[in-house]
């Protein structure tokens, strides 16, 4: 699936976004983090941070992913 | 488990160095869809999607409801009042868990420490020469493997101390 640029560098807010993408066996799997890097064949999806590094991460190839979309912040909830 | 989540949590350490420096607690922070169970609180990084809508974690983490900050992280444990430090404790305390699909888990592990008092600070304990093993879940082991120097564990993971000597 080709995807337009969603990381905007500038914007110093995280992008969460939340990817369904297909496996090795066709499987899907649907994921959400912060959106941390975006080349031109995969995308980084981070999960944790501690004191703001990365910790916990995933590599997606543009071509794995079915859909993928920004979750506005006001759909994020805290506890 | 549809609903997305930011949560902030502390967690436990350990360092190998002779001398501690400086200690405190790392903010952790991690997005991800949420569900409570209990008391703890089960975050999914990737979900598997099985046939017939049935959702499996492929990778998540659980976290204790008393490691987020800031809402139940201000109570401040007490339990610790009456240690003192020089003295030999045994600690019990939650600890938060990272796992896969290859084993799956809804609660986090229960751990217990041997160590000496050696510091403590409104928000953790540091324990001297430490003997950490994870009583749940089965089987039970020493963690990590290798002996470190020190163990800090936050507060508000704790939930029994004893006095040893």
């Amino acid at each position: 699936m080709a995807t337009k640029k969603l990381l905007d560098k500038n914007n110093p807010e995280n992008t969460v976004v939340r990817v369904i993408f297909r496996g090795k066996f066709n499987d899907k799997y649907d994921c959400v983090g912060v959106l941390v890097r975006e080349e031109k064949k995969m995308i980084r999806i981070a999960f944790s941070a501690k004191d703001n590094k990365m910790v916990d991460f995933l590599d997606v190839r543009k071509s794995k992913i079915v859909s993928i979309g920004i979750i506005h912040p006001s759909a994020i909830k805290n506890l | 488990m549809d609903e997305i989540y930011h949560i902030k949590y502390v967690d436990a350490y350990y360092s190998y160095a002779k001398k501690l420096g400086r200690v405190g607690l790392a903010t952790h922070d991690a997005h991800g869809y949420v569900k409570k169970n209990g008391r703890n609180i089960v975050v999914a990084f990737i979900k598997s999607k099985k046939a017939r809508g049935k959702e499996e974690v492929a990778l998540g983490l659980v976290v204790p409801d008393t490691a987020l900050i800031p809402k139940k992280n201000t109570t401040k444990n007490k339990i610790l009042e009456k240690f003192k430090v020089g003295m030999l404790l045994a600690v019990t305390w939650r600890d938060i868990v990272i796992f896969d699909y290859t084993d799956s888990r809804n609660e986090c592990s229960i751990m217990y420490t041997e160590g000496i008092l050696f510091k403590t600070k409104d928000n953790l304990i540091v324990l001297k020469d430490p003997e950490t093993i994870r009583m749940s879940p089965v089987p039970v082991r020493n963690h990590p493997m290798k002996k470190p120097r020190y163990y800090i564990i936050p507060r508000s993971l704790v939930t029994d101390i004893t006095v040893i000597k």
